[in-house]
């Protein structure tokens, strides 16, 4: 029989491709071989590293120090790659401590935005912190400047509601129906901050002002036996209210194109019995047209510390609404008119952009006779004259009449101090140095001691009384323990 | 006066208020009571046990944290990442030392050498790429390939943020 040359050759490139591919095989096997002995000689390497003389726990204690300082500095760093999955690429050792420490997973801060969002990679990556950070609580940030796709976020986070500690989401679009979703029937035993800042409608007409649809609870109907924090801002008010009988700091944050009806207001604060803080931003109360009607006050009986943000066109309407006997802290921000009524307990006054005049500053020194610790800004440059004592060293023919105003004034808190105050600052020390209402301390802001160093006048205030050179205002409220990123967001 | 014996038999005499800023000494002379018996520290060496001393020499009288510090208090020590000045030169020391400085702290138990050690460490890796860390630290990639494939994808997190 004829050998076909066709059928030799055929045969011949199948084995020879066999044998090919049986190579490659075993090179690959060999490649596979080479980089794993490869990698356990770079172990044994690495084992002489001074550092990796340090256990475990050690090297744990070492990464939870740098998640605070990285959670500090996370705007100034020029590595975009998370602390956390930077460090877990530096060798195996560190990614095996790194991976089985769940407090290292369990912070949440994703800015999700449209340019370059790949929903594939955030969900990984948020899949990866929920799975590694195991049974841990969660301290979740979103900030969402999409449209859409907001379900599949939501559905991830939603399974471990159980585990939220800490809640803050904002998004840049009208999303109310997505986060109530969310929110609705989720079960948030441990959830203690909740923060939904909700960006405004685009489409429709947005004037004239409308009042607040519901304030009625349509969110965490289950109950939320640990919320201590709430803040509600832009289209969250009014649209998602959770139960808040224990919540102590309440944040409304309301926006132009709103107003809150005074029952409304009143319901509010009636359903936050604990309340301690109290924060009110952009906030519009509309009172009855009606001057002779009666206004039913509401008793807040624990609160200590009450913001309020401009613009608030009704301040003098609104603060009487309160009944607020322990009220310790008082601030306002970017209010041009100030009057209320008397109200004795508070000892603190903070104001920070508040352009008062003559006539505002004198309703404030009336309006807080116990105050003994006052923060002010470059805004309100005539309080140095105000508080001047009724001396002789002041005025040519004293009043005896007029008493020593804030005669309880210790302590005087100044940022962005401007060069011409300088003057009317030192003057009121000088003339308040001694006697009953003198002043014991001051706090100086970078800039405002820069001013005084530059008119020679930082050494001779040392002199008068005690200086802190580098005032640095507290986040409001004092003592919340923790940042809170989205205060007063714009 | 307490005596103090190294790992290399280096003897060192040091105040009692000094030494029982670490809470192992404290336990122990408590546990002997009054005796002039040395202290063996097996696991210190002299060089270091010379670098800790000076530190509980300059914190001497200062308040020790209590033992049954709640957590909100352990929060705030985690939180107060600043390292004031003396601790700062204090800790400015070669790797090696730097490492037993943590090590001889951790076995002492001296929670805020501890703390200024562990936080010096971490200033040193802060902003920095594996790569970066790798250099400081002398450690080389171990990854095998599987490991590496999984980075690889993680890498992509970060063009989302």
């Amino acid at each position: 029989m004829a050998v076909n040359p066709k059928e030799v050759l055929q045969k011949s490139i199948s084995t020879l491709e066999n044998r090919r591919d049986e190579i490659l095989r075993e090179l690959d096997n060999l490649s596979l071989q080479l980089h794993n002995q490869k990698a356990q000689y770079s172990q044994l390497l690495n084992e002489d590293a001074p550092i990796h003389k340090l256990p475990n726990e050690l090297l744990t204690e070492i990464f939870l120090d740098c998640k605070q300082i990285s959670a500090r500095s996370r705007n100034k760093s020029r590595v975009q790659i998370p602390f956390q999955v930077a460090a877990s690429h530096v060798s195996r050792r560190w990614r095996e401590a790194i991976l089985a420490t769940p407090l290292l997973w369990n912070t949440m801060d994703f800015h999700i935005r449209p340019m370059n969002h790949v929903q594939r990679r955030v969900l990984s990556q948020l899949g990866a912190h929920i799975k590694r950070s195991d049974t841990c609580f969660l301290d979740i940030s979103l900030n969402f400047h999409i449209v859409d796709q907001l379900s599949s976020y939501f559905k991830l986070l939603g399974a471990h509601s159980r585990r939220w500690r800490r809640l803050s989401i904002v998004t840049k679009h009208e999303q109310v129906e997505e986060i109530s979703e969310l929110l609705r029937h989720a079960e948030a035993p441990i959830l203690q901050h909740l923060s939904l800042n909700i960006g405004k409608p685009e489409q429709g007409s947005l004037s004239p002002r409308k009042p607040y649809s519901a304030i009625a609870q349509n969110i965490l109907m289950l109950g939320a036996p640990s919320l201590s924090f709430l803040r509600l801002a832009g289209f969250a008010l009014g649209n998602s209210h959770p139960p808040t009988c224990f919540v102590t700091t309440l944040h409304l944050d309301g926006w132009t194109r709103h107003y809150m009806v005074h029952d409304q207001f009143r319901t509010i604060l009636e359903n936050t019995p604990l309340l301690v803080n109290l924060s009110l931003n952009q906030l519009t109360v509309h009172h009855p047209r009606d001057p002779l009607e009666v206004l039913q006050t509401v008793n807040l009986a624990n609160l200590r510390s009450l913001r309020i943000h401009g613009p608030c066109p009704s301040l003098f309407r609104l603060i009487p609404m309160m009944r607020m006997p322990q009220l310790h802290t008082f601030s306002l921000h970017r209010i041009d008119i100030f009057d209320s009524p008397i109200l004795p307990s508070v000892q603190t006054v903070c104001l920070e952009s508040c352009a008062f005049d003559e006539p505002e500053i004198e309703n404030l020194i009336r309006a807080f006779p116990s105050v003994s610790y006052l923060s002010i800004d470059e805004a309100m440059p005539d309080i140095f004259f105000m508080l001047l004592p009724n001396s002789p060293e002041t005025e040519p023919e004293p009043d005896p009449a007029r008493p020593c105003p804030w005669p309880h004034l210790l302590t005087l808190a100044i940022q962005d101090l401007q060069p011409v105050d300088v003057t009317p600052l030192c003057h009121l020390v000088y003339t308040r140095r001694n006697g009953p209402a003198a002043l014991k301390k001051i706090h100086l802001d970078r800039r405002s001691r820069t001013v005084l160093q530059t008119k020679d006048r930082l050494d001779w205030l040392q002199d008068q009384l005690e200086v802190d050179r580098n005032y640095v205002p507290d986040p409001w409220p004092a003592g919340l323990g923790y940042e809170d990123v989205h205060d007063l967001l714009e | 006066m307490v005596l103090l014996v190294t790992s290399d038999n280096e003897q060192f005499n040091a105040d009692k208020d000094v030494v029982e800023r670490s809470v192992l000494i404290k336990n122990m002379l408590e546990d002997v009571g009054e005796s002039d018996q040395p202290i063996p520290l097996p696991n210190v060496s002299s060089s270091v046990l010379k670098k800790v001393l000076e530190y509980c020499e300059h914190h001497r009288g200062e308040p020790l944290p209590s033992a049954d510090a709640d957590q909100s208090q352990d929060e705030t020590r985690k939180r107060t990442t600043d390292i004031s000045e003396w601790d700062q030169k204090f800790i400015t020391v070669d790797q090696e030392m730097l490492f037993e400085i943590i090590l001889a702290a951790n076995y002492l138990d001296i929670k805020s050498l501890l703390d200024v050690g562990c936080k010096t460490v971490a200033n040193m890796i802060k902003g920095k790429t594996p790569e970066e860390i790798r250099k400081l630290f002398n450690i080389v990639n171990d990854f095998t390939p599987e490991e590496e494939a999984q980075i690889k994808k993680e890498n992509e997190w970060a063009e989302d943020r």
